[in-house]
């Protein structure tokens, strides 16, 4: 790939890949998506104007939507790239689907949906270990997320670093180890 | 509007945003369009001036007398995939992003079906997770599952890849709740008093905002049968589809790819499957193969026909008619083993040639990857759009003929049907060429004007935007008046996502009222719709015909709702308000709201209904 060419895959994409995106799922803003973040940059690279940085910070690095994309867009590296920002390894040995899907089913993030009677929907963000170091801003907007959308819920959680934020941040959640049964041991 | 934005009202009680990378992330939907300004014309659009995330009916409204109390238009937005510009951003507007308006409710058992309450937000693939888990699915599958919202599903009449069972979204939608600026309503069951439930499906946000949706469900089908077919020409196979959908045996999908899409599409889908390759020329197929092979002639794969549409074109028409149908049934077991048996047996007779499961088990696993597609043909120089136009059986020819032919002369053009009904099919036209705004237009405003004159709607499922609006304006013209009426009952500051759908138009001439007629091939017939049941049976009986969904009375007397997949009117005319209006006999349509079995009963002149043989069952 020429250096702007992953960016144009993406700024052309119907957005294929928002709806595994934790960001952007759980924040519902559409800035959030790797189309638009990948456009920003795409944008920049082709005008020679920088891009906004802000434009460029929500992605986790979670590399969700690279597993889910059919080319395999490296959007969190390439994003990395765009901003300035040192490059990470994707943590994907760290996603961890809590609860039942498998880790390229890609649902995991359907627990912003917050739905009844779906014990997957449970799972809290999907991630686990790393990620709020890497994206504090985009991080802490999940986390959020998950403690107002899920509070008083039964949330599955690996109780990573960031079940231990959201703990650390007030959250009346209920956590769960995977595959377990929930423990009721909400702070 | 010109003077500073001062949101502290709003943002008191609703999430706002006016950063600028989240308004210019609300500038521009997916229609193609504004994609090729901005690939070709670094154009990205025109951002709004801010952006709210409601989260609840009451801030919808709240953001609707902010917007109101300025005069401020409101662009209401799901996930902002429409390839019409319904969404697209205006510089004086307040994008109101919907997807925040969450949850999916526990489904109630209605018998053989379902219903389940869904926020307008939710993302078509989280729903369909959500009801997995509770043994449900709404199997309305379109290809933009993953990046739309159920509310946008509703307001666009959108279609799912099993439509031919199931129906469109709107077939689905029970029930909706809006809010306009003066307030909140319901319709179908959520409706008090006066229902608009279809006046609001397909009206793209200006009869107000969806902000939740009731919606039909059916049970996780526990078996399915799929097959591939290849078919001597497209003609030959759409008498073996209509035989099947007449026949009703309610298949799930039934998907024929024209000569060119076989070719060039099925190297991603059925190309792949055992013998399909064989639907092609193998010549053809070994070709493919050696230019996938070769990275230098890879490269040129995309750029020839781009630069050469014509060319191409005919090289592509001129080699074979050959074209590949793909035929699914689900259900229950037992269902599923005797449509199956019965549909193949009407397909074989019908011409085809049995190519095995492969093909129908391809197309069914990458389902929704042909938009992957997409990014390509930017990086190549050009762009592609997509085209969804339907007919009745009997004009399908000539909307096929008519609108290849004119999409032909500005690029690369294929199309498949996919959308199947007992009165007629939609049309899925696919073209692509050079990255020309100049060249998008032309080809859109040639198809428009063929896809009319062939006697088709303009629209099947992606609605009308800013793309169709004076087609669809033109198809509808109609309905205009009293879409205005209700329009400024309900909006009287104009501020629901004004200029898009049905500008004011001038009426033109008053059409004539339909000949009354039998259409055998499409199995309609468009009769009187006063007059009284025994004569009008005696007349069609006369012909060797009765209608499908008997009824003693008048036909104006009975026009509720039959099924999913099933309709009791076809086409309509009547007179309000002392003026005739035609609604165009159409399987179904998303040129606007549909207003066509709800019209004050009196006011109907004729109705095009379905009809069957004299001693078939229907």
């Amino acid at each position: 790939m020429n250096d702007s060419l992953p960016y144009a895959m993406c700024t052309f994409c119907p957005k294929l890949c928002r709806h595994v995106c934790p960001t952007a799922v759980a924040t519902g803003l559409e800035s959030a998506t790797a189309t638009a973040m990948m456009a920003a940059a795409w944008v920049a690279a082709e005008t020679g104007i920088s891009a906004d940085p802000e434009a460029l910070a929500l992605c986790l690095g979670c590399g969700a939507c690279t597993r889910h994309c059919k080319h395999h867009v490296p959007v969190a590296e390439r994003l990395d790239v765009a901003a300035g920002r040192p490059s990470v390894p994707h943590p994907d040995a760290t996603l961890a689907p809590i609860g039942g899907p498998t880790a390229d089913s890609g649902r995991y993030t359907t627990c912003f949906e917050g739905s009844v009677g779906a014990p997957h929907q449970l799972a809290c963000c999907g991630l686990r270990d790393g990620f709020v170091d890497r994206q504090p801003q985009a991080a802490h907007a999940v986390a959020r997320e998950n403690v107002r959308l899920l509070a008083g819920r039964e949330v599955g959680c690996s109780r990573g670093d960031c079940a231990q934020w959201l703990k650390d941040h007030g959250a009346n959640v209920i956590f769960a180890p995977p595959g377990g049964a929930p423990s009721r041991d909400s702070t | 509007m010109n003077r500073p934005l001062d949101l502290g009202p709003l943002a008191a009680c609703v999430r706002v945003s006016e950063r600028p990378a989240e308004r210019v992330a609300h500038a521009r939907d997916l229609w193609p369009r504004g994609t090729l300004k901005l690939a070709y014309e670094r154009d990205p659009g025109v951002p709004p001036l801010a952006v709210a995330f409601p989260e609840s009916e009451e801030q919808v409204a709240s953001c609707l007398r902010f917007a109101a109390e300025r005069g401020m238009p409101v662009v209401p937005w799901g996930a902002g995939s429409g390839v019409c510009g319904a969404a697209a951003g205006r510089d004086d507007a307040l994008a109101l992003d919907l997807k925040c308006l969450r949850g999916v409710g526990k489904v109630e058992e209605r018998g053989s079906y379902g219903v389940v309450d869904v926020g307008a937000g939710v993302l078509g693939q989280h729903l369909e997770d959500a009801l997995e888990v509770q043994g449900w699915a709404t199997r309305h599958s379109p290809s933009s599952i993953w990046c739309s919202t159920v509310g946008g599903w509703a307001v666009g009449r959108s279609a799912g890849q099993f439509s031919s069972r199931y129906g469109k979204f709107e077939d689905m939608a029970l029930g909706l709740r809006v809010v306009g600026p003066k307030g909140a309503y319901g319709t179908g069951e959520w409706a008090e008093g006066e229902d608009l439930h279809e006046w609001v499906l397909g009206s793209e946000g200006a009869l107000g905002v969806v902000t939740s949706v009731r919606a039909r469900v059916e049970r996780v089908a526990t078996a399915r049968w799929l097959r591939g077919y290849r078919f001597d020409s497209v003609e030959t196979a759409w008498g073996a589809m209509r035989t099947l959908l007449q026949a009703d045996l309610r298949p799930c999908a039934v998907r024929l790819y024209d000569s060119v899409d076989t070719k060039l599409a099925g190297k991603g889908t059925v190309g792949k499957a055992k013998g399909a390759a064989k639907a092609g020329s193998d010549w053809l197929a070994s070709l493919r193969e050696f230019v996938d092979a070769t990275p230098a002639l890879r490269r040129h794969t995309l750029s020839l026909p781009l630069a050469l549409p014509r060319l191409v074109n005919g090289i592509l028409q001129g080699l074979s008619t050959v074209c590949v149908l793909i035929v699914g049934f689900e259900g229950a077991a037992d269902e599923v083993a005797a449509s199956s048996t019965a549909g193949h047996r009407i397909v074989m007779d019908g011409g085809g040639v049995d190519l095995g499961a492969e093909p129908g088990e391809h197309w069914y696993d990458h389902r929704h990857e042909v938009s992957y597609k997409l990014s390509p043909v930017y990086t190549h120089g050009g762009f592609a759009d997509t085209m969804e136009v339907a007919a009745l059986w009997s004009r399908l020819p000539a909307l096929y003929a008519g609108v290849r032919a004119a999409l032909g002369r500005h690029g690369l053009v294929m199309a498949h049907f996919s959308h199947v009904y007992r009165e007629g099919c939609s049309i899925y036209f696919t073209f692509a060429a050079r990255g020309s705004v100049d060249v998008y237009d032309a080809a859109w405003a040639d198809a428009l004007a063929a896809a009319a004159a062939a006697g088709g709607t303009v629209a099947h499922h992606h609605g009308v935007g800013q793309l169709k609006q004076a087609a669809a304006a033109r198809e509808l013209a109609g309905i205009a008046p009293m879409f205005h009426a209700l329009r400024s009952r309900i909006d009287p500051d104009g501020i629901l996502n004004p200029g898009r759908i049905f500008p004011d138009v001038p009426p033109g001439p008053e059409p004539a009222a339909p000949d009354l007629v039998v259409d055998p091939i499409s199995r309609i017939a468009t009769l009187p719709a006063q007059e009284p049941g025994p004569q009008r049976d005696a007349r069609l009986a006369a012909e060797g015909w009765r209608l499908r969904h008997p009824t003693p009375g008048a036909l104006s007397a009975d026009l509720s709702r039959v099924a999913p997949d099933d309709t009791r009117v076809i086409g309509a005319s009547a007179v309000i308000d002392g003026r005739r209006l035609v609604l165009l006999p159409v399987p179904r349509s998303s040129a606007g709201p549909d207003p066509r079995r709800v019209l004050p009963p009196e006011s109907y002149e004729t109705l095009t209904v379905p009809i069957a043989p004299v001693g078939a069952a229907s």
